[in-house]
Protein backbone atom coordinates (compact mmCIF):
# COMPACT_ATOMS: atom_id res chain seq x y z
CA UNK A 1 0.00 0.00 0.00
CA UNK A 2 1.45 3.56 -1.28
CA UNK A 3 1.76 6.11 0.94
CA UNK A 4 -0.45 7.93 -1.16
CA UNK A 5 -3.31 5.72 -0.81
CA UNK A 6 -2.35 5.89 2.88
CA UNK A 7 -2.97 9.06 2.92
CA UNK A 8 -6.15 8.92 0.38
CA UNK A 9 -7.40 6.82 3.52
CA UNK A 10 -7.01 8.69 5.97
CA UNK A 11 -8.26 11.84 4.72
CA UNK A 12 -11.55 10.14 3.84
CA UNK A 13 -11.89 8.75 7.41
CA UNK A 14 -11.08 12.70 8.56
CA UNK A 15 -13.33 14.07 6.36
CA UNK A 16 -16.19 12.04 6.77
CA UNK A 17 -15.70 10.83 10.38
CA UNK A 18 -15.74 14.75 11.81
CA UNK A 19 -19.58 14.76 10.89
CA UNK A 20 -19.55 18.81 11.37
CA UNK A 21 -18.51 19.27 8.19
CA UNK A 22 -19.97 21.95 6.23
CA UNK A 23 -20.86 21.70 2.60
CA UNK A 24 -17.84 23.78 1.72
CA UNK A 25 -15.98 21.73 4.23
CA UNK A 26 -16.90 18.50 1.97
CA UNK A 27 -16.34 20.28 -0.82
CA UNK A 28 -12.74 20.77 0.48
CA UNK A 29 -12.38 17.10 1.33
CA UNK A 30 -13.32 16.16 -2.34
CA UNK A 31 -10.53 18.71 -4.05
CA UNK A 32 -8.01 17.33 -1.59
CA UNK A 33 -8.76 13.61 -2.06
CA UNK A 34 -8.49 14.23 -5.84
CA UNK A 35 -5.21 16.00 -5.36
CA UNK A 36 -3.31 12.98 -3.83
CA UNK A 37 -3.91 11.48 -7.27
CA UNK A 38 -5.48 8.16 -5.93
CA UNK A 39 -8.62 9.01 -7.27
CA UNK A 40 -10.91 11.41 -9.30
CA UNK A 41 -12.42 14.74 -8.32
CA UNK A 42 -15.45 13.23 -9.14
CA UNK A 43 -14.85 9.68 -7.40
CA UNK A 44 -13.86 11.36 -4.29
CA UNK A 45 -16.86 13.23 -3.88
CA UNK A 46 -19.08 10.05 -4.34
CA UNK A 47 -16.74 8.41 -1.70
CA UNK A 48 -17.21 11.28 0.74
CA UNK A 49 -21.33 10.85 -0.18
CA UNK A 50 -21.82 7.69 0.25
CA UNK A 51 -19.72 7.77 3.57
CA UNK A 52 -22.43 10.26 4.80
CA UNK A 53 -25.25 8.27 3.53
CA UNK A 54 -24.36 5.17 5.48
CA UNK A 55 -23.50 6.92 8.27
CA UNK A 56 -26.61 8.74 8.38
CA UNK A 57 -28.92 6.03 7.28
CA UNK A 58 -28.20 3.59 9.75
CA UNK A 59 -26.46 5.64 12.89
CA UNK A 60 -27.38 9.16 12.52
CA UNK A 61 -31.59 8.80 12.38
CA UNK A 62 -32.50 11.94 14.52
CA UNK A 63 -34.21 12.58 17.90
CA UNK A 64 -37.70 13.25 15.80
CA UNK A 65 -36.99 10.10 13.64
CA UNK A 66 -36.54 8.35 16.78
CA UNK A 67 -39.33 9.55 18.75
CA UNK A 68 -42.02 8.67 15.85
CA UNK A 69 -40.03 5.01 15.80
CA UNK A 70 -40.72 4.91 19.24
CA UNK A 71 -44.14 6.60 19.52
CA UNK A 72 -45.57 3.61 16.79
CA UNK A 73 -43.38 1.25 18.66
CA UNK A 74 -45.26 1.98 21.49
CA UNK A 75 -48.89 2.06 20.16
CA UNK A 76 -48.31 -1.93 18.97
CA UNK A 77 -47.47 -2.72 22.39
CA UNK A 78 -50.17 -1.04 24.03
CA UNK A 79 -52.55 -3.05 21.63
CA UNK A 80 -51.86 -6.20 24.08
CA UNK A 81 -51.37 -4.31 27.24
CA UNK A 82 -53.70 -1.96 28.99
CA UNK A 83 -51.51 0.95 31.16
CA UNK A 84 -52.48 0.90 34.93
CA UNK A 85 -54.31 3.61 35.90
CA UNK A 86 -52.60 4.59 38.94
CA UNK A 87 -51.94 8.41 39.10
CA UNK A 88 -49.46 7.41 42.48
CA UNK A 89 -47.35 5.00 41.24
CA UNK A 90 -47.10 6.79 37.59
CA UNK A 91 -45.56 9.74 39.41
CA UNK A 92 -43.09 7.69 41.73
CA UNK A 93 -42.30 5.87 38.40
CA UNK A 94 -41.79 9.44 36.14
CA UNK A 95 -39.73 10.72 39.55
CA UNK A 96 -37.65 7.89 39.72
CA UNK A 97 -37.33 7.17 36.51
CA UNK A 98 -36.25 10.78 35.39
CA UNK A 99 -33.96 11.03 38.62
CA UNK A 100 -31.93 8.40 36.76
CA UNK A 101 -32.36 9.89 33.12
CA UNK A 102 -30.81 13.34 34.22
CA UNK A 103 -27.33 11.46 34.84
CA UNK A 104 -27.90 9.12 31.92
CA UNK A 105 -26.07 9.76 28.33
CA UNK A 106 -29.21 10.87 26.71
CA UNK A 107 -31.05 12.73 28.94
CA UNK A 108 -32.75 14.96 26.25
CA UNK A 109 -34.75 13.13 23.77
CA UNK A 110 -37.38 14.58 21.47
CA UNK A 111 -40.27 14.84 23.72
CA UNK A 112 -38.37 13.45 26.87
CA UNK A 113 -38.80 10.31 28.79
CA UNK A 114 -42.30 8.77 29.65
CA UNK A 115 -42.56 5.86 32.45
CA UNK A 116 -46.05 3.81 32.54
CA UNK A 117 -46.84 0.39 34.40
CA UNK A 118 -48.91 -1.97 32.26
CA UNK A 119 -51.60 -3.87 34.28
CA UNK A 120 -50.58 -7.54 33.47
CA UNK A 121 -49.24 -9.99 35.90
CA UNK A 122 -46.51 -11.10 33.27
CA UNK A 123 -42.70 -10.29 34.33
CA UNK A 124 -41.13 -8.18 31.53
CA UNK A 125 -40.27 -4.13 30.71
CA UNK A 126 -39.92 -2.49 27.27
CA UNK A 127 -38.06 0.44 26.19
CA UNK A 128 -39.70 1.89 22.79
CA UNK A 129 -36.90 4.28 21.20
CA UNK A 130 -37.26 7.95 22.22
CA UNK A 131 -37.39 7.08 25.46
CA UNK A 132 -41.08 5.61 26.27
CA UNK A 133 -40.60 2.71 29.02
CA UNK A 134 -43.03 0.55 30.12
CA UNK A 135 -43.21 -1.69 32.87
CA UNK A 136 -45.24 -4.39 34.05
CA UNK A 137 -47.41 -4.76 37.40
CA UNK A 138 -45.57 -8.26 37.55
CA UNK A 139 -42.28 -6.57 37.26
CA UNK A 140 -43.20 -4.07 39.79
CA UNK A 141 -44.11 -6.81 42.58
CA UNK A 142 -41.19 -8.38 41.68
CA UNK A 143 -39.22 -5.48 43.20
CA UNK A 144 -39.48 -5.73 46.89
CA UNK A 145 -37.53 -2.37 47.15
CA UNK A 146 -36.92 1.31 45.36
CA UNK A 147 -33.32 0.32 44.61
CA UNK A 148 -34.53 -2.79 42.71
CA UNK A 149 -37.06 -0.68 40.80
CA UNK A 150 -34.15 2.05 39.79
CA UNK A 151 -32.48 -1.09 38.22
CA UNK A 152 -35.04 -1.84 36.28
CA UNK A 153 -35.81 1.71 35.02
CA UNK A 154 -31.64 2.09 34.50
CA UNK A 155 -31.67 -0.89 32.48
CA UNK A 156 -34.99 -0.11 30.10
CA UNK A 157 -33.21 3.75 30.20
CA UNK A 158 -29.51 2.47 28.78
CA UNK A 159 -31.68 0.52 25.95
CA UNK A 160 -32.94 3.78 24.75
CA UNK A 161 -29.19 5.19 25.16
CA UNK A 162 -27.74 3.13 23.64
CA UNK A 163 -30.01 3.07 20.47
CA UNK A 164 -30.55 -0.86 20.70
CA UNK A 165 -34.38 -0.42 19.37
CA UNK A 166 -33.24 1.13 16.41
CA UNK A 167 -30.18 -1.01 15.85
CA UNK A 168 -32.97 -3.97 15.59
CA UNK A 169 -34.47 -2.15 12.26
CA UNK A 170 -32.72 -4.08 9.47
CA UNK A 171 -30.18 -1.26 7.93
CA UNK A 172 -31.49 -1.74 4.64
CA UNK A 173 -34.37 0.06 5.35
CA UNK A 174 -32.82 3.43 6.88
CA UNK A 175 -30.88 2.85 3.45
CA UNK A 176 -33.64 3.03 1.26
CA UNK A 177 -35.58 5.27 3.01
CA UNK A 178 -32.50 7.98 3.72
CA UNK A 179 -32.21 7.00 -0.75
CA UNK A 180 -36.03 7.82 -1.05
CA UNK A 181 -35.68 11.19 0.44
CA UNK A 182 -33.77 12.55 -1.69
CA UNK A 183 -37.13 12.28 -4.43
CA UNK A 184 -38.74 15.29 -4.42
CA UNK A 185 -41.65 13.70 -4.24
CA UNK A 186 -41.00 11.84 -1.08
CA UNK A 187 -42.19 15.19 0.71
CA UNK A 188 -45.39 15.36 -0.59
CA UNK A 189 -48.56 12.72 1.03
CA UNK A 190 -50.01 10.40 -1.20
CA UNK A 191 -47.24 10.84 -3.68
CA UNK A 192 -45.78 6.77 -4.51
CA UNK A 193 -42.03 7.50 -2.80
CA UNK A 194 -44.14 8.87 -0.15
CA UNK A 195 -46.09 5.98 -0.14
CA UNK A 196 -42.84 3.44 0.00
CA UNK A 197 -41.88 5.82 2.62
CA UNK A 198 -44.44 4.64 5.11
CA UNK A 199 -44.19 1.05 4.04
CA UNK A 200 -40.35 0.84 5.19
CA UNK A 201 -41.78 3.12 8.55
CA UNK A 202 -44.34 -0.31 9.27
CA UNK A 203 -41.71 -2.38 8.28
CA UNK A 204 -39.21 -0.31 10.48
CA UNK A 205 -41.39 -0.68 13.22
CA UNK A 206 -42.19 -4.66 13.20
CA UNK A 207 -38.15 -5.16 13.24
CA UNK A 208 -38.39 -3.04 16.41
CA UNK A 209 -41.50 -4.81 18.07
CA UNK A 210 -40.70 -8.56 16.80
CA UNK A 211 -36.80 -8.20 18.46
CA UNK A 212 -38.95 -6.40 21.66
CA UNK A 213 -41.74 -8.72 22.26
CA UNK A 214 -40.67 -12.10 20.21
CA UNK A 215 -37.15 -12.43 19.48
CA UNK A 216 -35.28 -10.64 22.13
CA UNK A 217 -32.15 -8.34 22.24
CA UNK A 218 -28.70 -10.65 21.74
CA UNK A 219 -26.94 -11.40 25.08
CA UNK A 220 -24.24 -9.28 24.41
CA UNK A 221 -26.62 -6.14 23.69
CA UNK A 222 -28.49 -7.42 27.37
CA UNK A 223 -24.87 -6.90 28.45
CA UNK A 224 -23.93 -3.71 27.75
CA UNK A 225 -27.61 -2.35 29.11
CA UNK A 226 -26.93 -4.04 32.41
CA UNK A 227 -22.99 -2.32 32.27
CA UNK A 228 -24.80 0.75 31.00
CA UNK A 229 -27.52 0.55 34.15
CA UNK A 230 -24.61 -0.16 36.63
CA UNK A 231 -23.24 3.30 35.76
CA UNK A 232 -26.89 5.79 35.65
CA UNK A 233 -27.42 3.56 39.04
CA UNK A 234 -24.28 5.07 40.44
CA UNK A 235 -23.95 8.52 39.29
CA UNK A 236 -27.68 8.79 40.34
CA UNK A 237 -27.07 7.91 44.07
CA UNK A 238 -28.50 4.25 44.44
CA UNK A 239 -26.31 1.26 44.13
CA UNK A 240 -25.75 -0.81 41.70
CA UNK A 241 -26.02 -4.06 43.63
CA UNK A 242 -30.17 -4.58 43.71
CA UNK A 243 -29.52 -4.97 39.77
CA UNK A 244 -27.97 -8.02 41.23
CA UNK A 245 -30.71 -8.63 43.78
CA UNK A 246 -33.18 -8.34 40.81
CA UNK A 247 -31.36 -10.98 38.54
CA UNK A 248 -31.58 -13.49 41.60
CA UNK A 249 -35.40 -12.43 41.86
CA UNK A 250 -36.03 -13.00 38.89
CA UNK A 251 -33.64 -16.70 38.65
CA UNK A 252 -35.58 -18.06 41.76
CA UNK A 253 -39.19 -16.93 40.31
CA UNK A 254 -38.12 -18.39 37.01
CA UNK A 255 -37.66 -21.82 38.78
CA UNK A 256 -40.80 -21.56 40.61
CA UNK A 257 -42.92 -20.86 37.79
CA UNK A 258 -41.01 -22.66 35.26
CA UNK A 259 -39.96 -19.18 33.11
CA UNK A 260 -42.02 -16.44 32.39
CA UNK A 261 -42.63 -13.60 29.43
CA UNK A 262 -39.37 -11.75 30.18
CA UNK A 263 -37.19 -15.54 29.39
CA UNK A 264 -38.44 -15.39 26.12
CA UNK A 265 -36.56 -12.36 25.34
CA UNK A 266 -33.80 -11.74 28.04
CA UNK A 267 -30.72 -14.13 28.25
CA UNK A 268 -31.52 -16.32 31.86
CA UNK A 269 -30.99 -14.21 34.53
CA UNK A 270 -28.26 -16.82 35.96
CA UNK A 271 -26.02 -15.54 33.20
CA UNK A 272 -26.73 -12.52 33.31
CA UNK A 273 -25.96 -12.34 36.93
CA UNK A 274 -22.51 -14.39 36.16
CA UNK A 275 -21.36 -11.72 33.17
CA UNK A 276 -22.27 -9.05 35.84
CA UNK A 277 -19.96 -10.11 38.22
CA UNK A 278 -17.30 -11.10 36.20
CA UNK A 279 -17.80 -7.08 35.25
CA UNK A 280 -18.02 -5.51 38.28
CA UNK A 281 -16.16 -7.65 40.35
CA UNK A 282 -16.10 -4.63 43.08
CA UNK A 283 -19.98 -4.51 43.33
CA UNK A 284 -20.74 -4.46 47.03
CA UNK A 285 -23.39 -6.78 48.85
CA UNK A 286 -26.71 -4.45 48.49
CA UNK A 287 -27.18 -2.39 51.76
CA UNK A 288 -30.25 -2.27 53.06
CA UNK A 289 -32.55 0.34 51.80
CA UNK A 290 -32.98 3.86 54.78
CA UNK A 291 -36.38 3.88 56.46
CA UNK A 292 -37.65 7.44 54.13
CA UNK A 293 -36.98 5.35 51.15
CA UNK A 294 -38.76 2.02 51.86
CA UNK A 295 -41.47 4.73 52.91
CA UNK A 296 -41.96 6.55 49.85
CA UNK A 297 -41.77 2.79 48.03
CA UNK A 298 -44.21 1.48 50.09
CA UNK A 299 -46.48 4.42 49.37
CA UNK A 300 -46.08 4.50 45.75
CA UNK A 301 -45.94 1.30 44.84
CA UNK A 302 -47.24 -0.91 47.98
CA UNK A 303 -50.69 -1.65 46.32
CA UNK A 304 -49.59 -2.23 42.98
CA UNK B 1 5.27 15.81 4.41
CA UNK B 2 3.31 17.87 2.57
CA UNK B 3 0.47 14.82 2.82
CA UNK B 4 0.84 15.52 6.57
CA UNK B 5 0.61 18.93 6.43
CA UNK B 6 -2.69 18.65 3.88
CA UNK B 7 -4.14 16.55 6.31
CA UNK B 8 -3.89 18.65 9.66
CA UNK B 9 -5.47 21.55 7.34
CA UNK B 10 -8.04 19.02 6.56
CA UNK B 11 -8.58 18.03 10.39
CA UNK B 12 -8.75 21.77 11.35
CA UNK B 13 -11.35 22.45 8.80
CA UNK B 14 -13.44 19.14 9.68
CA UNK B 15 -13.05 18.69 13.44
CA UNK B 16 -15.53 19.57 16.49
CA UNK B 17 -13.50 21.67 18.68
CA UNK B 18 -13.90 24.70 16.63
CA UNK B 19 -17.37 26.82 16.92
CA UNK B 20 -19.63 25.38 14.60
CA UNK B 21 -23.24 26.35 14.09
CA UNK B 22 -26.01 23.09 15.15
CA UNK B 23 -29.11 23.07 15.62
CA UNK B 24 -31.86 21.97 18.91
CA UNK B 25 -33.17 18.31 18.10
CA UNK B 26 -35.30 18.14 20.61
CA UNK B 27 -38.78 20.05 21.45
CA UNK B 28 -37.35 21.95 24.02
CA UNK B 29 -33.68 22.28 25.15
CA UNK B 30 -33.04 23.59 27.94
CA UNK B 31 -30.25 26.07 28.63
CA UNK B 32 -28.57 25.92 31.81
CA UNK B 33 -26.45 28.20 33.73
CA UNK B 34 -23.89 25.43 34.53
CA UNK B 35 -23.05 22.15 32.97
CA UNK B 36 -25.03 20.28 35.60
CA UNK B 37 -28.22 18.18 35.60
CA UNK B 38 -30.58 20.43 37.53
CA UNK B 39 -27.94 23.53 36.79
CA UNK B 40 -30.91 26.83 36.97
CA UNK B 41 -32.43 27.15 33.68
CA UNK B 42 -31.74 29.77 31.90
CA UNK B 43 -33.69 29.84 28.78
CA UNK B 44 -35.84 26.80 27.10
CA UNK B 45 -34.77 26.97 23.13
CA UNK B 46 -36.92 25.37 20.51
CA UNK B 47 -36.83 22.61 17.99
CA UNK B 48 -34.34 23.59 15.24
CA UNK B 49 -33.47 26.82 16.52
CA UNK B 50 -29.77 27.70 15.25
CA UNK B 51 -26.74 27.69 18.19
CA UNK B 52 -23.33 28.51 17.97
CA UNK B 53 -21.22 25.28 19.87
CA UNK B 54 -18.08 26.44 22.05
CA UNK B 55 -16.32 24.33 24.22
CA UNK B 56 -18.10 20.97 25.31
CA UNK B 57 -17.37 19.06 28.74
CA UNK B 58 -17.82 15.87 30.25
CA UNK B 59 -21.70 15.60 27.58
CA UNK B 60 -22.46 19.15 28.01
CA UNK B 61 -22.08 21.59 25.36
CA UNK B 62 -21.35 25.24 25.86
CA UNK B 63 -23.08 27.63 23.58
CA UNK B 64 -22.65 31.49 22.65
CA UNK B 65 -25.50 32.11 20.71
CA UNK B 66 -28.44 32.57 20.58
CA UNK B 67 -27.54 33.62 24.24
CA UNK B 68 -24.92 31.74 25.99
CA UNK B 69 -25.11 28.66 28.70
CA UNK B 70 -25.08 24.92 28.70
CA UNK B 71 -27.05 22.46 26.71
CA UNK B 72 -26.95 18.80 27.18
CA UNK B 73 -25.15 17.11 23.84
CA UNK B 74 -28.17 14.95 23.82
CA UNK B 75 -30.43 18.03 22.93
CA UNK B 76 -28.04 19.17 19.66
CA UNK B 77 -28.10 17.30 16.12
CA UNK B 78 -24.52 17.92 16.53
CA UNK B 79 -23.37 17.00 13.04
CA UNK B 80 -26.20 15.48 11.42
CA UNK B 81 -28.13 19.07 10.50
CA UNK B 82 -24.55 20.61 10.15
CA UNK B 83 -24.96 19.81 6.66
CA UNK B 84 -28.31 21.60 6.18
CA UNK B 85 -28.28 24.14 3.21
CA UNK B 86 -30.79 26.29 1.42
CA UNK B 87 -32.66 23.84 -0.14
CA UNK B 88 -32.80 24.15 -3.67
CA UNK B 89 -28.86 25.23 -3.98
CA UNK B 90 -27.95 23.06 -7.15
CA UNK B 91 -24.73 21.01 -6.73
CA UNK B 92 -23.45 17.43 -6.63
CA UNK B 93 -23.34 17.24 -3.19
CA UNK B 94 -26.13 19.35 -3.17
CA UNK B 95 -28.42 15.91 -3.41
CA UNK B 96 -26.64 14.31 0.17
CA UNK B 97 -27.79 18.17 2.15
CA UNK B 98 -31.17 17.75 0.60
CA UNK B 99 -31.32 14.53 1.95
CA UNK B 100 -30.13 15.80 5.79
CA UNK B 101 -32.79 18.38 5.20
CA UNK B 102 -35.30 15.90 4.70
CA UNK B 103 -33.58 13.82 7.30
CA UNK B 104 -33.87 16.09 9.80
CA UNK B 105 -37.25 17.59 8.89
CA UNK B 106 -39.29 15.12 7.02
CA UNK B 107 -38.03 11.28 7.30
CA UNK B 108 -39.98 9.17 9.62
CA UNK B 109 -42.36 12.21 11.38
CA UNK B 110 -45.49 13.25 12.24
CA UNK B 111 -46.30 13.00 8.60
CA UNK B 112 -45.56 9.30 8.17
CA UNK B 113 -46.99 8.67 11.04
CA UNK B 114 -50.25 10.03 10.56
CA UNK B 115 -50.39 8.00 6.72
CA UNK B 116 -49.61 4.56 8.87
CA UNK B 117 -52.29 5.60 11.22
CA UNK B 118 -54.63 5.41 8.48
CA UNK B 119 -54.04 2.27 7.21
CA UNK B 120 -53.62 0.95 10.87
CA UNK B 121 -56.31 1.61 12.75
CA UNK B 122 -56.52 -0.73 16.23
CA UNK B 123 -52.64 0.62 17.07
CA UNK B 124 -53.05 2.39 20.59
CA UNK B 125 -52.10 5.87 19.81
CA UNK B 126 -54.79 7.25 21.77
CA UNK B 127 -52.69 5.86 24.71
CA UNK B 128 -49.23 6.85 23.28
CA UNK B 129 -50.64 10.25 23.53
CA UNK B 130 -52.05 9.96 27.13
CA UNK B 131 -48.44 8.34 27.72
CA UNK B 132 -46.87 11.08 26.14
CA UNK B 133 -48.60 13.78 28.26
CA UNK B 134 -46.98 12.15 31.81
CA UNK B 135 -44.78 14.62 32.81
CA UNK B 136 -43.30 15.82 36.11
CA UNK B 137 -41.72 19.37 37.60
CA UNK B 138 -38.03 19.29 37.52
CA UNK B 139 -38.07 21.05 40.59
CA UNK B 140 -40.12 17.87 42.40
CA UNK B 141 -37.89 15.74 40.43
CA UNK B 142 -34.76 17.39 42.30
CA UNK B 143 -36.40 16.98 45.48
CA UNK B 144 -36.56 13.39 44.73
CA UNK B 145 -32.35 13.18 43.79
CA UNK B 146 -31.56 14.73 46.55
CA UNK B 147 -33.23 12.71 48.97
CA UNK B 148 -30.53 10.31 46.98
CA UNK B 149 -27.39 12.92 48.01
CA UNK B 150 -27.78 13.42 44.51
CA UNK B 151 -29.04 16.39 42.38
CA UNK B 152 -27.77 19.37 43.90
CA UNK B 153 -27.64 22.38 41.43
CA UNK B 154 -24.04 23.39 41.00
Amino acid sequence: MSIRTLFAGALLVAVTGCVEAQEFGKQVGANLLAATGVVTHEQASSLIDASVKISDAVQELTPEQEHYIGRTVGATLLQGYPLHEDPQATRYLNLLGQTLVKVSGASETFSGYHFVALDTNEINAFAAPGGFIFVTRGMLRLCKSEEMVAAVLAHEIAHVELKHGLQAIKTSRLTSATALLAVEGAKSAGSPEFRQLTALFGESIQDAVTTLVDKGYSRATELEADQTAVKILERSGYEAAPLLALLESMERTSQEQGGFAFLKTHPAPADRLTELRAASPEMPVPAPSPEWRRKRFAAALGNV
Amino acid sequence: MRYFIALLAVLAVFCPSLALAERIAVREGVLRQTPSPFGAIKKKLLYDTEVTVGKKQEGWLFITAPESGWLHGSAVSEGKESLRMAPGKASRAGAVAEKEVALAGKGFDRNVEAAYRKEHTRLRYDLMDQVEKITVPEAEVKKFAEANGTGRAR
